[in-house]
C-alpha cells in the first residue's frame, strides 16, 4: 500500500514544523484509526484512550515516520503497540454491551443482533488472532504489511487468520 | 492437514475475491462485515488541537533534557580540566565553554520552534 503525493506533501510539510499539514494528516486519517481500535479492544471508553495516545505518539514522533508505508498503516502499528502495552499492564476486560448499543437507535433489532454477535466473536478471540484477522479482513492488508506491522514472520500471520477464520466458522456453526 | 490445507486455499481465494459467492466460507466471513461502518456510529470525543498542544510540551520537555545532558557534558569537560590548568586558562576555557552553550542553545531552540511551526 503506497501513500497519495497528496499525502507526501503533507508528511514533508509536517516533518517541515507544519502544523496545520499536521492537523490534516491526523484528521484524513482518525476515521480510519478510531474504526481499527474499536474493533480491536470492542470497548469505547478504552478506545478513546488508545486512539488520544497513539496520536500523541505520532505527533510527537512524526520525524521518525520513515515514509516506507501508509501513514495509517503507521497509525495503526503504534495504536496496535499502545494496546499491547495497555494489556501488559491490565487485564483485557472489554464491554461490549455499549458499544454494541451505538446501534440501537437507528438499525433495526436484526442488526443489533448481528452487531452483538460479531463483537462476541472477536472479544473471544485471543488478541493476536484478533488482530489478524482485523488488519485482514475490514483493511485488506497483505500477509506481508500484516507481518511487519506486528513484527512477527508471515506464516505465523497466516496461521493467526487460520485460527480466527475457524472459530468464526464454529461461531456461526458453518458446515465447512 | 488436508482440511487445514484446503481452508488456507478457501480464505486465500476469498480475500483475492476468487471465492465463488455461494461458498459457506463466503457467507461466514460476510457477516462479519456488519461491523463494517462502527466508526460512523460511535464517538469518541478527542480533541486534536487539545492533543496537538500536548505534542508541543512533549518536544519542549525533550528539546530541555537534551539541552541539560549536552551542560553536563560540558561540566565534566570542565572539571577534568580544571584539575590540570591554572585560574586564567580556566577563565579563558570557561567563556569558550558558556559561548558554545549558549551557541547549542540556540541551535536546539531554533529546532524546536521550527518543528513546532512557530518560524
Amino acid at each position: 500500500m503506497f501513500h497519495s503525493e497528496d499525502e507526501i506533501e503533507l508528511i514533508k510539510k509536517a516533518k517541515d514544523g507544519d502544523k496545520e499539514a499536521l492537523e490534516i494528516l491526523i484528521a484524513n486519517n482518525f476515521s480510519i484509526i478510531k474504526g481499527y481500535v474499536l474493533k480491536l479492544t470492542c470497548d469505547i471508553e478504552l478506545s478513546k484512550d488508545i486512539v488520544q495516545e497513539t496520536l500523541l505518539s505520532a505527533m510527537v514522533n512524526i520525524n521518525s515516520f520513515k515514509g516506507k508505508s501508509k501513514f495509517s498503516t503507521w497509525l495503526i502499528k503504534i495504536a496496535t503497540n499502545k494496546y499491547k502495552d495497555y494489556l501488559r499492564k491490565n487485564k483485557e476486560n472489554m464491554d461490549i454491551s455499549l458499544l454494541a448499543s451505538t446501534y440501537s437507535i437507528e438499525d433495526d433489532i436484526v442488526i443489533r443482533t448481528q452487531v452483538k454477535e460479531v463483537l462476541e466473536i472477536l472479544e473471544e478471540m485471543p488478541r493476536e488472532k484478533r488482530v489478524v484477522f482485523i488488519l485482514k479482513h475490514y483493511y485488506g492488508y497483505s500477509y506481508e504489511e500484516i507481518s511487519d506491522i506486528l513484527n512477527c514472520p508471515v506464516g505465523t500471520v497466516r496461521s493467526r487468520l487460520h485460527y480466527s477464520v475457524k472459530t468464526i466458522i464454529k461461531k456461526f456453526k458453518g458446515d465447512f | 492437514m488436508k482440511d487445514n490445507d484446503n481452508l488456507n486455499k478457501k480464505i486465500d481465494e476469498y480475500y483475492d475475491g476468487l471465492l465463488e459467492k455461494n461458498h459457506e466460507l463466503n457467507n461466514v466471513l460476510e457477516k462479519m462485515n456488519v461491523i463494517n461502518d462502527i466508526e460512523e456510529k460511535v464517538q469518541l470525543n478527542i480533541n486534536i488541537d487539545e492533543t496537538l498542544k500536548r505534542a508541543e510540551d512533549i518536544k519542549i520537555k525533550k528539546y530541555t533534557k537534551r539541552f541539560i545532558g549536552v551542560a553536563i557534558a560540558f561540566s565534566l569537560v570542565m572539571l577534568s580540566l580544571a584539575s590540570k590548568l591554572n585560574f586564567e586558562n580556566i577563565i579563558i576555557i570557561q567563556s569558550v565553554m558558556l559561548v558554545l552553550l549558549l551557541a547549542v542553545n540556540i541551535f536546539l531552540r531554533s529546532n524546536n520552534l521550527k518543528e513546532n511551526g512557530n518560524e
